[in-house]
């Protein structure tokens, strides 16, 4: 089924729509719950609350792309996941998100987005970073941030050794970085 | 580190990059594609295994890697690699006759094999020879060349190099600009012509310690030209003196070691260093 299909069938509040999500999307969502919480039944409850937020969400949403609002679902709710494991451990981050370790503390406390002008102005700024990067290091950029795949699985997407991933991924910070305090964000 | 404010404020980003992303890291309907090419793959490995089975095989037959064979039925070849030991001071005084022979393997993602250069070694070092019949290497050092092969070189791990990911990067960004005077040294010195001069990257392929083809920690750096030439530069890691490279042909690269294989003259590598001096953030 073409995206708009299935969104339709959200829209008719057609349960069908689940599992033609399922089918099309449900490895993509998985792999993003999976790289955030690295843990296999973690990830497929992750998936599970995509659908159910996606349910609720169409209507009043209508996506021209299923992949990228799925996976922004995925994200969150992985995210927010992973925030309420941490708060489990005292003090310490989820010792199964290896994927994280080499993006420093992911604490996610409360404050970290205090508000929402702040939020989409940081978002729109990113954006405009992003135009300007070449194809490829916005790719391992977002493959790595976004996504949250590990260094090996970019590497071997983008036939780079791992060392080469790391060293465009640190300058890519750098740029960010700097960008945001041009842009008084940062 | 990134700050998990942006991490969070990534979430709504364009559509357009993550599709791009998605894409390129084969999670949409390249994950498709990914499995039907990891199907082929397959085919082909197994292909692939069936006729190296049985080249071992018909190589193992044959002799051709044996001592025996090489002496007895191969007496150019002996005398050859007896007269490159004689060009090479190092090898003053050495029989070709003594040497042990190994073939070289290759090495990728963890996998060995069959290179099609071997090895000579002897009490004096170890000197290469290619399958085509050149000589390809001479003079590699070593304290222990009883004990070399191939697959020795990519033993014993060089750990703790690196204390976190900023140290490798900041010592990447080092080689990207040690690694075009190590070229210049190399081919003023006659070792290779005409570099291309514009470096497309530059990354760390191995760093090990003792016990290799050299005396003491070996970096193995990769060097990738804009024309696609490729260059591996053996350094020592601390110093960036270069003991050895070797060059790739842009249609073999970067997954076989079957180009020009070269090592140094002895006394050499001093020519070939990197003046750490012009960098004050030079390694030591």
């Amino acid at each position: 089924l073409e995206d708009r299909d299935i969104v339709a069938l959200y829209w008719r509040r057609d349960e069908d729509a689940i599992a033609a999500t399922a089918q099309k999307y449900g490895s993509y969502c998985r792999i993003i719950g999976y790289n955030i919480l690295r843990d296999e039944q973690d990830a497929e409850e992750c998936v599970n609350d995509t659908y159910a937020r996606a349910w609720d969400s169409m209507p009043s949403n209508r996506p021209d792309h299923l992949a990228p609002y799925l996976g922004k679902l995925t994200r969150w709710i992985a995210l927010d996941r992973l925030k309420w494991q941490n708060s489990q451990k005292r003090g310490g981050k989820n010792e199964s998100s290896l994927s994280l370790e080499d993006i420093g503390e992911l604490t996610l406390q409360g404050d970290s987005v205090q508000n929402e002008l702040e939020y989409h102005e940081l978002c729109m700024a990113i954006n405009g970073f992003l135009q300007n990067l070449s194809a490829t290091e916005r790719q391992v950029f977002l493959a790595r941030y976004w996504y949250m795949a590990n260094i090996r699985e970019i590497a071997r997407q983008f036939h780079f050794h791992e060392s080469k991933v790391k060293s465009m991924l640190m300058r890519t910070r750098s740029k960010l970085m700097n960008y945001l305090k041009e842009e008084g964000l940062c | 580190v990134l700050n998990p404010k942006i991490l969070l404020a990534m979430n709504d980003l364009d559509d357009k990059y993550l599709l791009e992303t998605a894409e390129s890291m084969g999670y949409l309907e390249g994950m498709t594609m990914k499995k039907k090419r990891n199907k082929t793959f397959r085919l082909l490995l197994i292909a692939a295994a069936l006729i190296a089975l049985l080249s071992i095989s018909a190589f193992a037959m044959s002799g051709w890697y044996t001592k025996t064979f090489l002496l007895e039925d191969k007496p150019e070849l002996t005398s050859m690699v007896q007269q490159a030991m004689d060009d090479a001071s190092r090898f003053s005084g050495t029989n070709a006759n003594e040497a042990e022979i190994s073939p070289v393997a290759s090495y990728e993602n963890g996998e060995y094999a069959q290179s099609g250069v071997y090895r000579f070694s002897t009490t004096s070092g170890s000197i290469g020879y290619y399958e085509t019949g050149e000589i390809q290497f001479i003079d590699c050092r070593s304290s222990e060349p009883e004990n070399l092969t191939g697959i020795q070189k990519y033993s014993d791990p060089y750990e703790n190099f690196f204390a976190n990911d900023a140290d490798m990067d900041s010592y990447v960004e080092k080689l990207e600009e040690a690694a075009p005077v190590i070229l210049d040294a190399l081919q003023q010195d006659g070792w290779i012509q005409g570099h291309s001069e514009e470096i497309a990257r530059v990354w760390v392929n191995d760093i090990y310690g003792k016990d290799t083809i050299f005396n003491g920690p070996t970096a193995t750096i990769h060097v990738l030209m804009v024309d696609d030439t490729a260059y591996e530069l053996w350094l020592n890691p601390e110093t960036l003196e270069c003991e050895g490279f070797m060059f790739w042909k842009a249609e073999d690269m970067p997954n076989t070691r079957n180009g020009l294989f070269a090592a140094l003259k002895e006394g050499k590598q001093a020519q070939w260093q990197y003046d750490v001096s012009h960098n004050p953030h030079a390694v030591g």
